[in-house]
């Protein structure tokens, strides 16, 4: 079993779910069925949609929030919680709870914003490669003239369509990265596609469960 | 909108079937005095037009904007010109330059009082030009001051060189021996090179031009709104360049048919020169194309010949779309085309008049006074409108901040959503 795979599963289950049977459930599964092998992004949802019975929307959230704990060190992640690891402790106690809670301790506008990214750059992935590429090469090599330098040198460090954001910014910071983000998107596909992925990213993370901590509409 | 229509049919029958009554009690002058009312009507309705076809051109998320841009500049343009502009174009202008007399008119006659109003009305069109072509990004406080300057400076200033004075103290243009019978050149190049001017100044939307020199098409929300704008536009054109008839109104008919030809001539301009060029039958090309026919004819809808008006027109509906492809070329983003069809095409129809004057057709001397008139134009309306949109930038930020640019136009500068019901999933919750 690889330590760095079961935090990534359970990272991601816990973003999908708050209710911690069925985190549980859908872990030992997982660790029985994958949890020897290299971890596949898209086999590890599959299986866990299977097994839970899935909306199209939590296969979402899980699939975004697997992709995003994949690209992550093992010390960024949270640690498995005993109960879970352990398939025949009792799930939830109150002593349970410091360690259960310590999924991510970064603002819901920092999550936002980089679910925001994810979500624009892949809709450019989608609109065409020669699109990605030039969003690939103006973020490596200029990154976004407005945002603060902390953001600059994560947007710099992107991985692909994952860009890891520092914990402490604050909601403007957040703001001017998804616009300065929004107008990059906008030179290379032009307003009316960057348009429409900026309302189906914001659609998207409405359906998060930051959005009920932050409006994802006011990062843009 | 049937009533308004029946009513302005019912009207004008009535006043033909009294212009050819002898025996009525109305004379020639009265029965153009009614004529003239209804073309204040059907020039006002013309803002109708602009409203819908620039209205559909835009983003939903600046609909509200344009719309109101285009409602506003009648009311502030139509005071600025009573107040300052009529004075400026019709008063006594000695120098050749400017009228100096006749501000805030008021007449004694009922034939004087609606020669006052359909000059306002008419004016208010030389504004309206510009809000199309410079949408989605101009602010809007500025562009009403922007619309109250043309109305009341720029566009009377060229009136007056065009069409002003008596006797022998006639405007320098007028005296030369120009010819713009209803304002290709007066109002329509005015308004689109005052837009050109504007858009040098504030630039393209964002993404418009892609950082490798691609184009990026922005299609209009509501491309029905333009085609029912474009024919409103055509229906009223009837009264702005019918208003223009001669004192016996014995030239009403040739004018009439002559706009209708420009207009058709435009259509088919502009369908002859997408289908060789096979980019596929576009329906804001072929509109445009019949406002650029329409405003081909305007300078001479009284002194061409039937063919002439539809030749004119051919060639004006070609000139638009060419035109359009010409600006994008220079990076220029006229959102609406306001300047291939009330620029280029007005140009185009001014000296159109000197090609095609029916009895004295390539009059060289007609063609220099045409041409003199046009390059005064050009420099006047875009020179005067860079230099009043300068001024006002160093006061006032013209254009809009690039996050009120993503949200649009309505929301930043409103507080209003043209389509409320429909844009609910990018509307900020403090909106």
């Amino acid at each position: 079993m690889s330590k760095l795979n079961s935090k990534i599963a359970y990272t991601a289950l816990t973003r999908m779910t708050a209710d911690r049977a069925v985190i549980k459930e859908a872990f030992q599964h997982w660790l029985k069925s994958l949890g020897d092998k290299p971890l596949d992004v898209f086999e590890s949802v599959e299986l866990i949609e299977t097994f839970l019975g899935l909306s199209t929307a939590e296969k979402k959230i899980l699939m975004v929030s697997m992709h995003s704990a994949s690209s992550k060190s093992e010390a960024e992640l949270p640690n498995v919680p005993a109960f879970i690891l352990d398939a025949g402790s009792e799930v939830g106690t109150e002593d349970d709870d410091l360690e259960f809670q310590a999924v991510d301790n970064k603002a819901p506008h920092v999550i936002l914003s980089e679910g925001y990214f994810h979500a624009m750059v892949t809709g450019v992935q989608r609109s065409g490669g020669k699109y990605y590429q030039e969003v690939h090469e103006i973020l490596l090599d200029e990154g976004l003239p407005e945002a603060p330098s902390s953001v600059q040198a994560a947007v710099k460090q992107a991985k692909d369509t994952r860009v890891d954001l520092p914990r402490d910014l604050n909601d403007a910071e957040c703001q001017t990265f998804c616009h300065e983000l929004y107008m990059l998107v906008c030179d290379i596909v032009g307003p009316i596609a960057a348009d429409d992925l900026s309302y189906k990213a914001i659609a998207q993370l409405l359906e998060t469960n930051e959005a009920s901590r932050y409006d994802p509409k006011k990062l843009i | 909108m049937k009533s308004i229509i029946v009513f302005l049919l019912l009207s004008l029958l009535s006043s033909s079937a009294l212009a050819q009554d002898a025996s009525s009690s109305l004379d020639a002058s009265a029965v153009r005095t009614i004529w003239l009312g209804i073309c204040c009507a059907l020039v006002l309705f013309m803002q109708v037009g602009f409203l819908m076809l620039e209205g559909g051109l835009v983003r939903s998320k600046n609909t509200v904007n344009v719309i109101l841009k285009n409602f506003t500049d009648v009311g502030l343009g139509s005071v600025g010109y009573w107040v300052v502009g009529f004075g400026l174009m019709f008063g006594v202008n000695q120098s050749g330059l400017i009228g100096l007399s006749d501000f805030m008119p008021s007449a004694s006659t009922n034939a004087e009082t609606v020669d006052i109003l359909y000059n306002m009305v008419f004016a208010a069109t030389a504004a309206t030009i510009l809000s199309g072509a410079v949408a989605e990004r101009f602010r809007f406080l500025p562009y009403v001051l922007g619309a109250f300057f043309i109305t009341a400076v720029i566009y009377p200033i060229f009136g007056a060189w065009a069409w002003g004075g008596e006797g022998s103290n006639l405007g320098w243009l007028r005296a030369l021996g120009f010819y713009d019978m209803a304002g290709a050149t007066v109002v329509h190049s005015i308004g689109g090179w005052a837009a050109l001017g504007a858009l040098i100044l504030i630039g393209p939307r964002r993404g418009r031009f892609g950082r490798k020199g691609d184009v990026h098409t922005i299609p209009g929300h509501n491309l029905p709104y333009v085609a029912i704008g474009g024919f409103f536009l055509w229906f009223g054109w009837f009264g702005f360049n019918g208003g223009a008839v001669n004192e016996d109104m014995s030239n009403l008919g040739k004018i009439l048919i002559n706009t209708h030809m420009g207009s058709i001539g435009g259509i088919c301009g502009s369908l002859f020169w997408l289908a060789i060029n096979k980019k596929g039958f576009l329906m804001t090309s072929i509109v445009n194309g019949a406002l650029g026919g329409l405003v081909s004819v305007t300078a001479g809808a009284d002194v061409f010949g039937l063919g002439s008006s539809l030749v004119a027109g051919m060639i004006g509906g070609i000139i638009v779309v060419v035109s359009a492809n010409l600006l994008a070329s220079f990076k220029i983003d006229d959102v609406v085309g306001a300047i291939p069809v009330h620029g280029f095409c007005g140009a185009w129809g001014t000296l159109a008049v000197a090609f095609f004057y029916q009895g004295d057709m390539f009059n060289v001397e007609r063609i220099v006074a045409q041409l003199v008139g046009v390059v005064a134009a050009f420099v006047w309306g875009l020179g005067s409108t860079m230099a009043i949109f300068w001024a006002l930038s160093r006061v006032y930020s013209i254009r809009v901040n690039t996050r009120e640019e993503q949200r649009g136009l309505d929301v930043s500068e409103h507080k209003e959503i043209g389509y409320s019901d429909f844009m609910t999933t990018h509307t900020r919750a403090d909106v």
